[in-house]
């Protein structure tokens, strides 16, 4: 026995794994409900470190929650949370809601205002063909643009377009990117640098108005929640962007497929996956403010994944090859043109 | 199943602990032998046959060359010897070199070296012919060194195998090293290989020039605390089952010439060349053309053994280069110098482990035109990428600059006797499975620019 004690390491580590794993244990179902680990292979204690590393501490009241069950106390909490809940995103939803009305409205004005004008025109101008009286619409199509369509743009996204800031030389506009960026955490992060300080987004957006936002987000959302969650977040996110920067417009860009190599060997992280959400992404754009452009046109190969000669990681582009997403890029410059109808 | 992970450290090994520990002495080998196999099985179910084939084939020849206590060495006994080998290399050189096989057997390159020595070491009569099957299976698969050595000789283990007791010190000792050993996996060599990875991402041909040497010094220290982890690992392990694993790795950053570097880097596989090779071929006694041309084939070998591919060649070579150059005239300048014979060193041999990281050959060589950038830049550059870099790994490097020395060993042996030294251990080993249980929460870790 008392060469037993001598072996303090071995007890510590017994010990701190019983007690750890029981902590694990006691809280999957409440504080660690949203890791999942295979417990065939995997230790409970891994719920815990797993925990500490998202600032979810063993000492988190929560832990015993799904426990504590005495029937007259819980039923109510739950309810109360989950009504609230609900009306928050009743809330949302008719807020939302509203704000497509708004929308809608506003549009209607600027083409009264516009059919205005042209009967203005038609008016103070002479008018070069006295018998058509067509009205003039103004619609926007893609051009091909030179680099300084870019010197009032903004960039936002993932490691991809930190990739894009670093080697697509791109001059003038500003990036709003970093590494595992997702829309979950887009609001919430500070990694937007204005003025050498680090602030939200929504502080950054606030800052500085921009002509163009370019948005590229949606792959280190894949694995974490549904497709609808995702989405729901997405066209949030770019409905808040339009609200911040009313000048702007907005390129949703379709998320950059991986290499086949890793698309068949991922359960998660594959070209079906993103295909699945770009073909939801596309229809937010609106072809007034909102624009899907698919960079995949410019890097896949026949069968719809990423050209393996231009990446190592199966994920990210070449430092050489961002020229291909911004040449791509330059192809699709928005310019206004008047249209007879 | 590597041994940094959750699903060895802490399903496979309480469970076989268990059993091993409270199985009678006598059928301890066994329970390691099959648990051994088990452990192959897990990894590599495909070719568990063909390593038992070998322990089957070694036994019966080994023990085919010294039938009668008078036997000599003669022909019976150099046919049975040479049949050995050429079953042993043959079907090395069949998965490794013919480029027929679809993949390497796990393991091959270390247990056809360790049973190679077993053969001619009992040819030798420095070990005579195991008897028992189960022994000599105990020896060639025992999971701590099956897949990536230390290629033990059977004269350290013999007696061990025979009789050994298995003390509870032991086993306290076993998981000190055991814990050392991950956390120079986890906490170390997947870290700062992260930096590697990245530009590898980036693509060689965009990396700025300071980017380019940190990748240098990154890639040297993850091979470095990577392979020592594992070697340290086999170690404890070997402690916690009764066994003295020898060491694989004696601070080899820190030595003064590459000749000494080689003798304390990968220690058990330099051993093996130095004793099956290089010594039988007459070594440096026979006059410098001799010596010349023993070192050449040492090297090629060398070289290739670790992997045919055009790259370890030229890995190989460069090594031969220098240690040429080491013997012919550098070596008595550099154990005389105090700083220079470090500098020259920690310059050197991290140029030599780009051809050795780095498979396709023209990349070798835009690696270097961005090492030394002479002649321009070929690609777009970002010339201040380095300064995030710098910023995420500079402490990464720093630890590993620490640990490739000796003083954490000294001055962890002398706190190891008290609560404070078992202190350390205890918190290494839970910062290790901490960095091990977000890595395999995100596994994206290693894709993220």
């Amino acid at each position: 026995m008392r060469k037993l004690l001598k072996c303090r390491v071995a007890i510590v580590i017994a010990a701190g794994w019983l007690v750890l794993s029981i902590v694990g244990y006691l809280g999957k179902d409440s504080i660690y409900k949203n890791y999942s680990i295979d417990v065939a292979k995997t230790p409970y204690f891994v719920l815990v470190l797993q925990g500490i590393h998202d600032h979810i501490y063993p000492w988190d009241p929560g832990l015993l929650a799904s426990f504590q069950k005495p029937q007259d106390q819980i039923p109510e909490t739950v309810l109360a949370q989950t009504l609230q809940e609900e009306s928050e995103t009743t809330e949302t939803i008719a807020t939302t809601e509203e704000k497509e009305a708004e929308e809608s409205e506003t549009a209607e004005t600027i083409t009264t205002e516009e059919e205005k004008e042209t009967e203005e025109s038609e008016t103070t101008e002479a008018p070069k063909n006295p018998e058509k009286k067509e009205t003039v619409v103004k619609k926007k199509r893609f051009v091909e643009v030179g680099m300084d369509y870019f010197s009032d743009a903004l960039f936002i996204g993932d490691s991809r377009t930190v990739g894009l800031h670093d080697y697509g030389g791109i001059e003038g506009a500003d990036f709003f990117a970093t590494v595992g960026m997702s829309v979950y955490d887009l609001w919430t992060d500070r990694f937007c640098e204005v003025d050498g300080e680090d602030v939200t987004l929504e502080e950054a957006l606030s800052a500085k108005q921009y002509k163009k936002i370019y948005f590229q987000l949606g792959i280190n959302e894949m694995g974490r929640g549904t497709i609808d969650e995702f989405m729901e977040q997405y066209a949030w996110s770019v409905e808040k962007i339009k609200q911040l920067q009313p000048e702007a417009m907005i390129y949703v860009q379709g998320i950059m497929k991986v290499a086949k190599a890793k698309s068949d060997s991922d359960a998660i992280f594959n070209n079906e996956g993103i295909q699945a959400r770009n073909e939801r992404i596309v229809n937010l754009a609106d072809g007034d403010r909102v624009f899907y452009i698919d960079v995949n046109e410019a890097v896949c190969d026949e069968d719809g994944a990423l050209k393996k000669e231009l990446t190592f990681d199966n994920l990210h582009l070449y430092g050489s090859e961002y020229g291909i997403w911004v040449d791509f890029l330059k192809s699709k410059g928005i310019e206004e043109v008047e249209e007879a109808e | 199943m590597v041994f940094s992970s959750f699903e060895f450290l802490f399903r496979f090994l309480p469970v076989f602990f268990t059993i091993y520990y409270i199985t009678p002495k006598k059928w301890k080998n066994l329970v390691l032998f099959a648990a051994s196999i088990a452990f192959y099985t897990v990894g590599e179910a495909e070719y568990v046959l063909l390593l038992l084939a070998s322990v089957i084939v070694n036994y019966v020849l080994a023990r085919g060359m010294y039938i009668r206590a008078e036997d000599g060495r003669g022909t019976r006994q150099l046919l049975c010897l040479l049949a050995a080998l050429v079953y042993d290399f043959g079907i090395l050189f069949y998965f490794k070199y013919s480029g027929r096989a679809s993949r390497l057997p796990l393991g091959i390159s270390f247990y056809t070296f360790q049973i190679a020595a077993y053969v001619i070491d009992v040819y030798k009569g420095v070990v005579p012919a195991e008897k028992s099957l189960i022994k000599l299976g105990t020896y060639l698969t025992m999971f701590p060194q099956l897949i990536a050595g230390p290629i033990i000789n059977y004269s350290e283990v013999r007696l061990r195998i025979s009789e050994r007791k298995v003390m509870l010190q032991q086993f306290e000792d076993g998981l000190k090293l055991l814990s050392a050993g991950l956390a120079s996996k986890v906490v170390i060599a997947d870290r700062i290989g992260m930096l590697w990875n990245n530009i590898q991402g980036i693509g060689f041909a965009s990396i700025s020039t300071p980017l380019a040497w940190m990748g240098v010094y990154a890639y040297s220290i993850e091979l470095y605390f990577d392979f020592l982890g594992y070697s340290l690992m086999a170690m404890g392990l070997g402690n916690m089952l009764g066994f003295d694993i020898p060491r694989n790795f004696a601070h080899p950053y820190m030595s003064k010439s590459v000749s000494e570097f080689w003798r304390r880097w990968h220690i058990t596989l330099g051993r093996w060349f130095r004793t099956y090779v290089y010594i039988p071929l007459g070594g440096n006694r026979k006059g410098k053309a001799r010596t010349f041309c023993n070192l050449l084939i040492v090297w090629a070998l060398t070289a290739l053994w670790h992997g045919a591919a055009a790259n370890y060649l030229i890995w190989g070579a460069s090594l031969l280069v220098l240690l040429t150059v080491e013997k012919l005239c550098l070596l008595r300048y550099l154990e005389k110098s105090r700083f220079f014979c470090h500098i020259y060193l920690l310059l050197v041999v991290p140029l030599t482990w780009i051809a050795f990281a780095v498979a396709d050959v023209r990349q070798i060589g835009v690696y270097y035109t961005r090492l030394f950038p002479f002649f321009g830049e070929s690609a777009i550059v970002n010339p201040l990428d380095y300064v995030r870099y710098l910023k995420d790994f500079v402490p990464l490097f720093l630890l590993g600059a620490l640990g490739s020395t000796r003083y954490p060993a000294a001055f962890y042996r002398s706190v190891q006797k008290k609560w404070f030294g078992n202190l350390i251990v205890i918190v290494i080993l839970g910062v290790s499975l901490y960095y091990l249980a977000i890595s395999t929460n995100n596994p994206f870790l290693y894709f993220n620019f």
